[in-house]
Parts: C-alpha cells; structure tokens; sequence
C-alpha cells in the first residue's frame, strides 16, 4: 500500500502549520451584518484496506460504515471556518483541490450554503446546526477523500446550538 | 425571504461579471429557474449565451425520471431506490449488504446519474440538498442518519496514486 508520501507523515506540529496555511477565508460578498456560521470541515480518507479508525473521526466511521466497507479512516485535516453569511471559506485537499463553503442564509430549516469541491461538485444544501453533509471526493491513494462539513450556527433569538457531534479537537 | 430577493442584489453582480466559481453557479442556477429574476437580468441586458449556457446545463426535474428507469443497470450492491419516495420498513438497511467499495457498476454505467436514494424516518435528501451539479459524475446522495446527508461522487480515476488499480476506489 502507499502511504506516508503526502501530509499524513509529517510531524504534527508541522501538519498543525500546514492546516494553518491550507484554510482560508475570502472576504464577504457584502457586509451583511450577520452572527457568523461555524463550519467544521472534516478531510479524512478512508478505504476498505485495512488500517484503522481514526479515533477523532470514529462517529464519522460508524455512519460511513452502514453504507460502504470501511476499514480505513484518518482524520487529515480539521479546519473551523468561521464565516459571515455570504462569505467564503476554503479547505484544501490533499489533491491539491480546493473545497469552497459559503453560508447564505439562516431558515428555518437550517442553514442554506453553498459547497464546492473544485472540478468536482457543485451543491446548495439546506443544514440544520449540527447536522452533516459527508461528501464523497476524489479518489486518493488506495481510497476515497471524504469531505465532512457541519455547521453550527446561533439560531434566531440568540437560541444556543447544539456543539458539533465531533468532539475531539486535534491537540 | 424569497429566494428572489436573495438572488436580487446579485443579478447585477451577475450582469457585470463580478461573480466566479460558487457564486456564480448558484445565481445562475436560480436565474434558470426563475422567470422574475431573468426579466430582470434581461432589463439588464440580454439574457445572452450565459443564460443559454445555464439552461442547458440545468437538470431538470424530468431528470430523475431518466435515472429511474436507468436503475437497472447500477450495481447489484446499490439499493435500488427511486427518485420518488418509496415506502420501505424503517429497517430496511438490514436487509442489503454494505455498498461494495467503489460502485464498480455505477461507473460502468457510464452516465450522468443522480440516485436519490430516501429512507423511511430520516430526511430526504432533497429536503437538504437544493442543488446540485456533479459536473457530469455519478453520484448517489442518501441520508445515514437522522443528522448526516451523504453525497457520493463517483470518481473513477485515481488523482494522486495515478495506478488506477482495480478496487482502489471507496
Ligand atoms: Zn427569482
């Protein structure tokens, strides 16, 4: 199996500075005086090789593995993008793509955003804060790039959200 | 808020080529579909070729008929859910095996397919998914849980490993 070639090797205050650089956040399309949106971006790999579940990602793994063979998951990046309504945030992937998120609108039934994965996919998704939208990406050593996005955001009248379901930070 | 009126101040931006990438794509995609909106993009001028542009790449609802009656040829792996609801026991999952690793037969299909695949209890996946444009990939979206939406985009050439050995895809 290849491994080890890309990031994944890296000493983890270096993979620490490398998240760093890869996110970043453009400025918003219009001053639009709204509370910002977090959105947790989650890049993992996973594959049916075997190789183990990340631990940080392990209610990633429990609900990849009701659908696909899963025997491989590892957390590559974790970025909290913290956004303005309209606004664009950025993630890269280990292919060099990039993944776009912009937060349009709070409704009632979540929060309208846009995602891109560069070359890749175009969506608008409607996400309740909380909630995740798991993208299926490119495919990358002997598995697949998982792009996970979950936002949390304040609802109207100052109601408190829930924390994001993924509760272990990188260190 | 209308989606009119969230598209409104853009249309401007639009007209004078100030949108790119994401942004640009979700006007777009809005003006399409929206009578109102494109009488007013066209009193700014022409609709012209990006509209036509757009249009042409919409997929319409009448899609999902086509991929209805494609399902047959998609793997034997994948359930088999129409784009309509379909009533199912909430259990339903039990019953299939877990997805073989790279939905070898949905690339073989070789087509531009969107599965939406719903289930019983949790949310369609068209509640939470508005739009969508895979550029021309495979893709399945389905709901996992009450709180996770999945979009699995067929991408059939590795991109970094550049082997392309059979099984490598997820
Ligand atoms: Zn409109």
């Amino acid at each position: 199996m290849r491994r080890s070639r890309h990031a994944l090797g890296l000493p983890l205050g270096l993979s620490l500075l490398l998240l760093a650089s890869l996110a970043r956040a453009e400025g918003p399309a219009d001053p639009a005086p709204r509370r910002p949106v977090r959105v947790e971006a989650m890049i993992v790999y996973v594959s049916s090789q075997p190789g183990g579940i990340d631990p940080r990602a392990r209610e990633l793994a429990t609900m990849l593995e009701k659908e696909f063979k899963l025997q491989t998951l590892r957390v590559l990046r974790m970025q909290q993008l913290s956004l303005a309504l309209r606004q664009m945030g950025q993630v890269e992937l280990p292919t060099g793509h990039w993944v776009s998120v912009q937060p349009e609108e709070i409704t009632p039934q979540g929060l309208r955003m846009g995602v891109e994965v560069q070359g890749m996919l175009r969506t608008q998704v409607r996400v309740p804060s909380g909630n995740q939208v798991v993208i299926g990406a490119y495919s990358w050593e002997d598995g697949r790039i998982v792009v996970r996005l979950a936002p949390t955001y304040e609802a109207e009248e100052g109601a408190v959200v829930p924390p994001p379901p993924e509760a272990a930070p990188l260190p | 808020m209308t989606a009119c009126q969230r598209y409104e101040d853009r249309l401007e931006a639009l007209h004078d080529g100030e949108l790119t990438g994401l942004s640009r794509w979700r006007v777009g995609r809005h003006v399409a579909s929206c009578a109102h909106c494109r009488a007013e993009l066209d009193s700014l001028r022409g609709i012209g070729e990006f509209l036509r542009e757009e249009v042409a790449r919409d997929p319409a609802p009448d899609l999902w008929a086509a991929i209805a009656a494609r399902l047959p040829e998609l793997d034997a792996g994948l359930e088999r859910r129409s784009a309509t609801a379909v009533a199912r026991p909430a259990a339903r999952r039990r019953r299939f095996a877990p997805l073989p690793i790279g939905l070898g037969g949905l690339v073989a299909a070789a087509a531009v397919l969107v599965l939406w695949l719903k289930t019983p209890g949790l949310p369609a996946p068209d509640a939470v998914i508005e739009d969508l444009d895979s550029m021309g990939r495979p893709v399945a979206v389905l709901p996992a849980d009450e709180k996770s939406t999945i979009i699995w985009v067929l991408d059939p050439k590795p991109v970094a490993s550049g082997e392309g050995e059979a099984g490598a895809q997820i």
